[in-house]
């Protein structure tokens, strides 16, 4: 086999992995099965991060929503078991009208993508300067740092003060002392 | 040599070094490394954030009692968030001509586009303080609704000023979350929980849709910069369906964010949820950032491209007008009348945007229809913010926003309803206020273009069509307070706003009237004065 069937057969793992995961988020009954299944859908998208050079990027989707992030929602279904042992309905009225939309999107979009030519119409490779300074020197990672902690450390600033905020925001909607 | 030619000698080189700085400071500071200390450009938003910072230790060790001095910081910090931006306005036309160019990774752009929303909202936000010093509908988390209000003006303020996609995406987003706080700020009514929870699903949704397509755009155009991506659009063949697919998914983000109709369903119920003073927010300052990054999107990255988007935008403001007019007829709700009011106030704003693209890509922001476009929303903002100020006054003395209460609103306070009369007719579009002239720039730019492409006759024709639709919600309101009996006699007893929130019902509906009667050029003025967006520079 060449590399590139290795490639291909990488991808389709994954990509079969993340539409099977996804798949049951929204069709398993038990809502705790939903997450798991959900975990099993964030990882794969985690195996194409790999696939794209972003190694980087696959740490921190195993990391944070693998890891922190279903921990978290798993902890937030154990704590109410109203919703733990009971088998939900996934459908409701609107089931038709979601199938026509989802559909239309489906098709829609696979048909943009299989008329373009990424590559021949589009390829415009654009790196900014100090990337392409940095790349000769640095590894992936390492450049992921440089740029939010120096390029892009305003978008990572506001970043911080909307997670500020949004703790404000939580502790209105969430508290629940009467004597204020 | 002797000390006095020593001093003297020193003297004139620093006289020297300060004339070439005061002739040359875009080159001098950038000698000097100035742009690695570029947030001094931040102060705006900085001053903000000290409001904010501020506030919550005030509210630490003060408590509740000081509610009146959290308002005073609020609008000091609003205040000096002005003062900064017209000392930023100053620079640019001063020194740089152009704009302050781009900045941290060529993210933001400090130009006098963006320094005119933000001075904007800076009036509208202190405007909105000024009732709060008394509004008794507030009872718990007063002061955690001001940080609120502060910081989604951060996120604004950041939005119109950016010039990269991916920035545009992050502010927006910002400034999203806290617009569903504060529609759900009322979390022991099921209404206000109702209306933020769809306003957050259906908002995360238009989210991930805008940023589906900013993925195909960056897949097609390989940047997210909206200077670059203007620059490779120009050698892109406009009629590929990636395009259209593209621009059509980041309409769906941004037209969510201002409200137009098909996005719109989200509108009514988040209106009617909301804590009024939210409302009236929500009503005005997501729709002009909006419009600001929407104008700033369409009009520079995806301008060579305008045959592309040009349908889809007449075909969304015409059916934005009559969305919002003919649902606005039947409503019995004063925030949900004012919703669909807003919904079709924008379709106006949107044929300034057609006109602009209509223009073509050079000549767009310099076009009558990108300054008739501005002129609106300036106008918009004061006399949408007027009728939603005199709204919350009513709520407060009727008991609630059904336009009942209205019933009769002169023998309560003839005061109030006298200016409620001037930003009515103003949304309306009457002729002695500003909303007329803000209706007729509108049209004059519309009508440049008729004879070139005959659907902009029908998109005229439409416009005024609906214009005389609004008359009649509109006019019904100022029916019910003048020609009403009161519902109950207790709704007759006199109503005498406090002194700040009579300067907040002065301030915007004289606005919306005497810039109409004397000073039409004076807005129009700052509008054009605050064109330029085009400006591209490679800090490299």
């Amino acid at each position: 086999m060449s590399p590139a069937d290795l490639i291909a057969i990488y991808f389709y793992f994954f990509a079969a992995l993340a539409i099977l995961g996804a798949l049951g988020v929204v069709v398993l009954r038990n809502i705790f099965h939903s997450v798991l299944s959900m975990i099993v859908c964030l990882f794969a998208v985690a195996g194409f991060f790999v696939l794209l050079n972003a190694e980087f990027l696959a740490a921190v989707q195993v990391i944070i929503y693998v890891g922190a992030i279903m921990v978290l929602i798993i902890f937030a279904i154990l704590l109410s078991t109203r919703i733990m042992r009971r088998d939900i309905v996934q459908t409701n009225a609107y089931v038709l009208p979601g199938i026509i939309v989802s559909l239309a999107f489906l098709v829609t979009t696979f048909f943009v993508i299989i008329s373009t030519r990424f590559v021949e119409d589009y390829h415009v490779p654009f790196y900014p300067a100090w990337l392409a300074e940095a790349s000769e020197k640095l590894d992936n990672t390492m450049i992921v740092g440089w740029s939010l902690m120096a390029t892009y450390s305003l978008p990572f600033e506001i970043a911080s003060i909307l997670l500020l905020m949004a703790l404000i925001g939580g502790v209105v909607l969430a508290h629940r002392k009467e004597d204020d | 040599m002797g000390l006095s030619e020593l001093a003297f000698n020193f003297l004139t080189t620093v006289w020297g070094r300060l004339q070439i700085l005061w002739s040359e400071p875009a080159r001098q500071l950038t000698h000097w490394g100035w742009e690695h200390q570029a947030y001094y450009l931040l102060f705006p938003e900085i001053s903000l954030l000290v409001g904010v910072a501020v506030i919550l230790l005030v509210d630490v060790f003060l408590g509740r009692k000081a509610f009146n001095i959290i308002i005073w910081i609020a609008i000091v910090a609003l205040f000096s968030n002005f003062l900064m931006t017209l000392h930023l306005m100053y620079m640019t036309s001063r020194f740089f001509s152009y704009g302050l160019g781009l900045w941290w990774g060529q993210l933001e752009t400090i130009d006098p586009y963006a320094l005119f929303f933000k001075q904007l909202m800076d009036w509208g936000d202190i405007l909105l303080l000024l009732v709060l010093f008394r509004y008794p509908l507030i009872k718990r988390f007063r002061s955690e609704f001001i940080i609120l209000i502060l910081s989604a003006t951060i996120a604004f303020d950041l939005m119109v000023g950016s010039s990269d996609l991916l920035a545009i995406y992050v502010m927006t987003e910002f400034g999203s979350i806290m617009l569903y706080l504060l529609a759900a700020f009322h979390k022991d009514k099921l209404k206000s929980l109702e209306g933020g929870l769809k306003y957050f699903i259906t908002g995360a949704a238009s989210s991930a849709a805008m940023l589906f397509g900013i993925s195909y755009i960056y897949g097609i155009v390989g940047s997210t910069n909206i200077y670059e991506i203007k620059i490779r659009m120009m050698s892109i063949y406009p009629d590929h369906p990636l395009v259209l697919f593209a621009m059509v998914l980041i309409i769906v983000g941004v037209g969510y964010k201002i409200g137009v109709a098909p996005f719109h369903l989200w509108a009514p119920d988040a209106y009617e949820g909301a804590p009024t003073p939210a409302t009236a927010f929500i009503s005005v300052f997501p729709k002009m950032a909006g419009f600001a990054v929407l104008m700033r999107i369409y009009l520079v990255a995806f301008a060579p491209v305008a045959q592309v988007w040009l349908p889809l935008f007449v075909i969304m403001a015409i059916l934005t007008m009559f969305v919002g007019n003919i649902m606005a007829l039947t409503q019995t709700s004063f925030k949900r009348l004012m919703a669909y009011s807003g919904i079709a106030q924008m379709g106006y704003v949107l044929i300034g945007v057609i006109c602009a693209g209509l223009a073509g890509p050079n000549e767009a922001a310099t076009s009558n229809g990108f300054w008739a476009a501005m002129y609106y929303l300036l106008i918009y903002m004061f006399m949408n913010l007027g009728a939603f100020i005199i709204g919350m006054m009513n709520e407060v003395s009727g008991g609630s926003d059904h336009l009942d209460t209205f019933n009769g609103f002169h023998q309560r306070s003839p005061f109030l309803s006298f200016f409620m009369t001037i930003c009515l007719l103003a949304l309306t579009g009457i002729p002695p206020t500003a909303g007329f002239i803000a209706k007729f720039v509108i049209f004059v730019s519309a009508v440049d273009y008729i004879t070139r492409y005959p659907a902009m006759f029908l998109l005229v024709l439409m416009a005024i069509i609906n214009t005389v639709i609004a008359v009649y919600y509109y006019v019904g309101i100022i029916k019910r307070i003048y020609l009403l009996k009161p519902l109950r006699t207790e709704l007759a007893r006199p109503f005498t706003p406090i002194f700040f929130q009579r300067v907040a019902v002065l301030v915007p509906a004289l606005a919306s009237l005497v810039l109409g009667i004397f000073y039409i050029d004076a807005p129009m003025n700052y509008v054009k004065g605050a064109w330029f967006m085009t400006y591209y520079t490679t800090i490299a």
